[in-house]
C-alpha cells in the first residue's frame, strides 16, 4: 500500500510544485541591472535637466498615471513606456556632448533589452495589459506629444530618473524587502 | 515688332513680382517684414531691470534640504528676496520662511520633505522695494536621488570586551508622522563603518566594516582606544554620505562596577563593625569581685598589718606580718577567687572588702583617666582603694595621691577570668624602662606603665628578692604580707605596648586575655602565699634567674631592700610559676601613675617605695 501511495504522493508534489512555478511565471520576471542604469544617468542628469525649460508640463510624474498602477499592470506598463523611450525619446534627441550622449546610448540599450523580454513575456501571455493600464499609457503618450518633438524629448530624458526609480520599485527582489 | 515682346516680358515680370508678394504674404513672409529691422521696445529710463539672483541650487542633506542662490550683479543694498517651490508637474507655491527674505538662503525642509517618487523646483527672485527681479529657477529638480546622507547619531556601549555600537539615523524635523529615513529609503539601508584601533604599544590602525543594520559589535580588548565613525549608505542608489562624528570608547576595566563597590562597601562595613566590638569589649569589663584575701585583709587591719602608715611615702611602712593574720589571709587568699594577676595592687574579688576598710586611701581613682581598669571599669579602682587600705598594700594607697591621675591607682578590685596555670614570666628586662611597674609585679601587662625610674627599682628590688630564693619560715609569711600588700596593686593590663609612659593604667582593653591577667593565685595561695589579686594593679614579680631591667636606677640603692624582697622573691619565685609571663611587652606589673617617680622618692622606704611611688607618680 505504501509503496503506491509514494509515487502517487510524489507526483502531486512535482504537480503542486510546477503549478507554483507556473503562477510564478505569470509574472514576467526579468533580470536588470537598474543600479547601473541609475549609475549612468546619474552622471549626466544635471546636464540633461538644465535644458529643460519646460517646467509645468510633465509627462511621467501626474499623480494619474505611473504611482496607482496595480501590481498586475506592472508588467504591461512598464512595457510600453519602455517602447516609448526606446522608440520616440532618444530617437528624437540630438545630443552634442558625447559625455551625455555615452550615458544616454548606455540607457537607451539597457531599456531596449528590458522592452524585449517584456515582449517575450506577453507573447507568453504573461504581460497582458488591462484597460486601467492602458488608459493610462495614453495619458502619457498625450503628455508627451502634447509638447515639441524636442521639447518633448528633452523633457522625458529629464524625467529618467522618475521612471528609473518606479521600475526599481516594482521589480526589486524579494530577499531585500525590509 | 521687338516693342510687344518687351512690354510683355516685363509685364510678365511685374506678374511674377506680384505673386511673389502675395504668396510672401500669405506664408507670413515679406520682404519688408523681414527686412524691417526691430525696433526695441521703448523702455521708461527710470525702470532699470532689477538683475535676478544667479545660481541657485539645493545644497540637501537629507532632512536639511537649503536652497541657496547669489545676488545678482552689483546688489549691496537692501535687497530681500522672495522664494517659492514647486512640485513637479504642480504648480508654484510660496514659501512661508523666505517670503521677503534678505539672506541668501532658505531652508526649505519641510515643502520638500516628501521625496518619494517626487522632485522640487524652487526658484528665487529680488526685490528692491517695489522692484521685483525675474525669478531664477534651479536648473535641476530635488529629488530623492540628490540628498547627502547622514546618521543623527551614533550610540557606543562598552560591555567586556565588546563594544556595542547603535545607529540612529537621520530623522525629519518636527513630529512628521508619514516620512522618515526608513520610509524614503525602504531597502539597501547600509553603513560603512571606520574603525581606528589604537594602544599604548601598538601604532593605531584602521579597519572598515560595511554593516547591514543599525546595530553592530565590535570585539575589543582592553586598554585599547577605538574611535568609530559611521557614513550611511544606499546600495542600490548613487547617494553620497557623510562621515558621522567619530565617538571614541577607551577600553578598561570597569574597577567601579556595581559590584566592586558593594563589595568595598561591605567589607567597609565588616570591618567597622569589627573594631566597634573589639573596642566594646575592651572598654566594657566584668566587675570582678575583690578577693576574699582582701577582705581578710581588712578585717586585720587592726592588726597592724595593713596600717595607714604603710601606705605613706616611707620606708619603714612595712611592717612585719603577723602571723596570725597570714594564715587566714592566705586561706581566703586560698579560698579567694583571686587569681594570679599582674596586677600589683589588690584584685579584690570581694566587694566587702572595699565596703570594709576605708583606710586605704589610695588616690581616687578617676575613672575617666585613662582607665586604668579598662575593662573593669571605673568602680573597681575604688573598691580597691578601699580594699587595699586593709591590705599590705597600703604603700599603694599611700601614694594614693598620685594615682589619682594615674590610670591606676593601684588598687584595683577585679577578678581575673579564672585561668590555669599562669606562669610567671619575667618581663624582658629590657623593657622594664616601658614597665613601669613599682617592681612587684604579678604576671606582666602587655603594656608597660610609666612608672618612671623608681619602678624599675622595685622591679629590681623584686627581681633580686625574687633571685634570692632564701627560705626562711618567716619570710614566705612576710613576703606573703608583704605581697599581700602588694596584691592590692594590680597593674590593669594593657594589650598595647606604651613604652612612652602612658598612664600606669592604661587601658585595659583586653581584661580576659591579656597575658596580665593569666597569672593565678590558686598555687600561691596553696602555697601559702595569698593569692596575687586579680586587680590589674601592678605585681610585677620577676622570674627565677632573671632580673628586671632598671630603668635608669642603679641596684645599688637596692641593697637594702634586698632582704625584704627576698620574701617576696621566695614566694613569688615558686608560686609565680604558675603565672604566665608573657615576654611580649605585657601590662606592668604596677599600675603606677604617669608620673615618673621622683627620685627622693627611691631613697625612702625600698619596699614601700616603689607601691607608693607608683601610685602617686601620676601627680
Amino acid at each position: 500500500m505504501k509503496l503506491s501511495g509514494f509515487p502517487l504522493c510524489l507526483l502531486c508534489a512535482t504537480l503542486f510544485l510546477w503549478l507554483a512555478h507556473a503562477g510564478s511565471l505569470k509574472r514576467c520576471q526579468i533580470s536588470m541591472d537598474m543600479h547601473h542604469i541609475e549609475k549612468s544617468f546619474h552622471r549626466i542628469k544635471n546636464t540633461i535637466q538644465m535644458k529643460d525649460v519646460f517646467q509645468n508640463v510633465t509627462i511621467l510624474s501626474a499623480s494619474e498615471t505611473l504611482y496607482n498602477i496595480t501590481p498586475s499592470d506592472v508588467c504591461c506598463m512598464t512595457k510600453d513606456v519602455l517602447g516609448l523611450y526606446v522608440d520616440k525619446v532618444f530617437r528624437n534627441h540630438e545630443e552634442s556632448d558625447p559625455r551625455i550622449q555615452r550615458g544616454l546610448s548606455t540607457i537607451a540599450n539597457s531599456f531596449l533589452h528590458i522592452r524585449n523580454a517584456l515582449e517575450q513575456c506577453k507573447n507568453q501571455r504573461n504581460c497582458d495589459c488591462q484597460k486601467e493600464a492602458t488608459e493610462k499609457f495614453q495619458i502619457i503618450v498625450g503628455n508627451y506629444e502634447q509638447m515639441e518633438v524636442k521639447a518633448a524629448a528633452i523633457k522625458a530624458l529629464g524625467e529618467l530618473d522618475i521612471l528609473l526609480s518606479w521600475i526599481s520599485r516594482n521589480y526589486r527582489p524579494k530577499a531585500t524587502t525590509k | 515688332m521687338m516693342l510687344p515682346w518687351v512690354v510683355a516680358w516685363t509685364a510678365s515680370l511685374f506678374l511674377l513680382c506680384c505673386l511673389q508678394i502675395s504668396g510672401a504674404a500669405a506664408s507670413g513672409e515679406t520682404l519688408w517684414t523681414t527686412s524691417v529691422p526691430r525696433l526695441p521696445a521703448p523702455s521708461s529710463p527710470n525702470e532699470t531691470q532689477l538683475p535676478s539672483p544667479k545660481n541657485v541650487l539645493f545644497k540637501a542633506v537629507i532632512f536639511h534640504h537649503i536652497l541657496h542662490w547669489e545676488p545678482g550683479q552689483n546688489q549691496t543694498h537692501n535687497i530681500s528676496y522672495e522664494v517659492q517651490y514647486m512640485r513637479y508637474g504642480e504648480s508654484w507655491n510660496p514659501v512661508p520662511n523666505c517670503n521677503r527674505t534678505p539672506h541668501l538662503s532658505c531652508d526649505l525642509t519641510l515643502p520638500t520633505l516628501d521625496l518619494d517618487e517626487k522632485s522640487y523646483y524652487a526658484r528665487v527672485r529680488a526685490i528692491d522695494g517695489h522692484q521685483m527681479s525675474n525669478w531664477t529657477r534651479t536648473d535641476t529638480r530635488l529629488s530623492k536621488d540628490d540628498v547627502i546622507l547622514r546618521i543623527d547619531q551614533l550610540k557606543l556601549q562598552l560591555s567586556g570586551n565588546t563594544i556595542l555600537g547603535k545607529i540612529l539615523p537621520a530623522r525629519p524635523p518636527g513630529a512628521t508622522g508619514n516620512i522618515s529615513y526608513e520610509s524614503l529609503f525602504k531597502h539597501y539601508r547600509e553603513y560603512d563603518l571606520s574603525i581606528t584601533k589604537g594602544s599604548e604599544n601598538h601604532k593605531p590602525i584602521q579597519i572598515t566594516r560595511k554593516i547591514k543594520h543599525e546595530e553592530f559589535n565590535i570585539s575589543v580588548t582592553e586598554g585599547e582606544l577605538v574611535c568609530i565613525s559611521v557614513k550611511p549608505v544606499i546600495r542600490s542608489q548613487t547617494n553620497k554620505g557623510l562621515w558621522s562624528e567619530m565617538k571614541c570608547v577607551t577600553v578598561t576595566q570597569p574597577y567601579l562596577t556595581v559590584t566592586t563597590i558593594s563589595a568595598f562597601f561591605a567589607s567597609l562595613l565588616t570591618v567597622c563593625l569589627t573594631v566597634g566590638y573589639l573596642s566594646i569589649r575592651c572598654y566594657i569589663r566584668k566587675p570582678k569581685k575583690p578577693p576574699e584575701v582582701l577582705a581578710s585583709l581588712a578585717k586585720q587591719k587592726s592588726s597592724g598589718i595593713l596600717s595607714k602608715e604603710n601606705f605613706k611615702v616611707k620606708q619603714d611602712t612595712i611592717h612585719p606580718l603577723d602571723e596570725a593574720s597570714f594564715p587566714k589571709v592566705s586561706l581566703e587568699l586560698k579560698n579567694s577567687e583571686l587569681h594570679s594577676s599582674t596586677d600589683s595592687g589588690f584584685s579584690s574579688t570581694k566587694q566587702s572588702l572595699q565596703s570594709e576598710d576605708p583606710q586605704f586611701l589610695l588616690p581616687v581613682l578617676d575613672p575617666t583617666t585613662g582607665g586604668p581598669q579598662g575593662g573593669s571599669g571605673p568602680q573597681q579602682p575604688k573598691s580597691s582603694l578601699g580594699t587595699s587600705s586593709s591590705s599590705s598594700t597600703s604603700s599603694s594607697s599611700s601614694s594614693s595621691s598620685t594615682s589619682s591621675t594615674s590610670t591606676d591607682s593601684g588598687i584595683y578590685l577585679h577578678t581575673l577570668s579564672p585561668q590555669s596555670g599562669q606562669e610567671w614570666r619575667q618581663q624582658p628586662g629590657s623593657g622594664d624602662q616601658d614597665r613601669e611597674d613599682s617592681g612587684i609585679g604579678l604576671p606582666q601587662s602587655s603594656t608597660a606603665t610609666p612608672l618612671g625610674s623608681s619602678e624599675g627599682l622595685q622591679h629590681k628590688r623584686v627581681s633580686t628578692a625574687l633571685e634570692g630564693k632564701s627560705s626562711t619560715p618567716k619570710l614566705p609569711e612576710e613576703e606573703a604580707a608583704a605581697i599581700v600588700v602588694f596584691q592590692g596593686y594590680l597593674q590593669q593590663s594593657r594589650c598595647t605596648d606604651n613604652p612612652e609612659g602612658a598612664s600606669s593604667l592604661g587601658e585595659d582593653c583586653c581584661p580576659e586575655g591579656s597575658p596580665g591577667y593569666k597569672c593565678r593565685t590558686e598555687r600561691d595561695v596553696e602555697s601559702g602565699w595569698p593569692p596575687l589579686p586579680q586587680t590589674k594593679g601592678y605585681l610585677k614579680q620577676s622570674l627565677p634567674g632573671q632580673s628586671l631591667g632598671v630603668p635608669g636606677a642603679s641596684r645599688g640603692q637596692w641593697t637594702e631592700p634586698t632582704e625584704e624582697w627576698s620574701l617576696l622573691s621566695l614566694v613569688n619565685t615558686d608560686e609565680l610559676t604558675t603565672c604566665e609571663w608573657s615576654n611580649t611587652p605585657d601590662l606592668p606589673l604596677l599600675l603606677l601613675p604617669t608620673a615618673p617617680i621622683p627620685p627622693g622618692i627611691l631613697n625612702t622606704d625600698p619596699l614601700t617605695l616603689p607601691l607608693i611611688s607608683t601610685l602617686h607618680t601620676s601627680e
